[in-house]
């Protein structure tokens, strides 16, 4: 099928990729179907696009790549949403914002896209007890802290 | 909006599957009990409004140059 995209004109994609957000995203709860874009220009980052209107699309990222250490756990009810009692099959993505500076850029690592491959379908879940921020700092503080040192000098 | 005034171990039903309970009421703060079924999502609005705001911020992202997204992962 012909996808037609805001940055990256019109695509061909397989029918087969569209996954099924049952919710829509908060902030976009009519948004139900979506395919994740693999563009090379892009890498590591992928492109979560609407087929919907308007055709919005949010840079997602393997949130591992950042943090190799996060982790949550799937409440039952996501597990349910998601048509699997097993983690194993779900591929997890965090939305980035990246604004007009990019060294302000974040991740929120507090609601990470996960998709049911197998199923396609995918869900926002929100990790209410958690640690993780909406807007955790992209930039390796280490960066931030060299170029805070280069600006002083 | 409906208002209603409980007490505390009184509770509300909405529909036919949901139950709100008053747990406990403190100074200032109350604790509610809510009984749904699983695929009814309960939030709290704040967390759900951050990450709303977060989502329609997301949307807006540049595209950044190719030398700018490598540097982004350090």
């Amino acid at each position: 099928m012909l996808i037609h995209t805001l940055n990256f004109g019109d695509l061909e994609v397989p029918e087969d990729k569209v996954i099924t957000f049952k919710e829509g995203l908060p902030g976009f709860p009519q948004m139900h179907r979506f395919v994740v874009l693999e563009l090379e220009e892009l890498k590591p980052f992928q492109y979560l696009q609407a087929l919907d209107e308007p055709p919005i699309s949010l840079f997602i990222i393997n949130p591992f790549l950042v943090d190799p250490t996060y982790e949550f756990r799937l409440a039952d009810s996501d597990m349910e949403d998601l048509k699997s009692m097993n983690s194993a099959e779900m591929a997890v993505y965090a939305v980035a914002t990246i604004p007009e500076d990019p060294n302000k850029a974040t991740l929120n690592l507090m609601a990470p896209i996960v998709i049911n491959d197998r199923v396609r379908c995918g869900k926002q879940v929100i990790l209410h007890e958690s640690k993780y921020s909406v807007k955790h700092p992209l930039l390796d503080s280490s960066i931030q802290n060299t170029k805070n040192a280069q600006q002083a000098h | 909006m409906l208002v209603f005034t409980r007490k505390k171990d009184e509770s509300l039903i909405i529909g036919n599957e949901i139950e709100v309970t008053i747990l406990s009421i403190g100074s200032g703060n109350v604790k509610v009990g809510i009984n749904a079924p699983r695929h009814i999502s309960v939030h709290r609005h704040e967390v759900y409004e951050a990450i709303k705001r977060e989502n329609l911020a997301a949307a807006q992202s540049q595209i950044p140059k190719p030398d700018i997204l490598k540097k982004l992962l350090g």
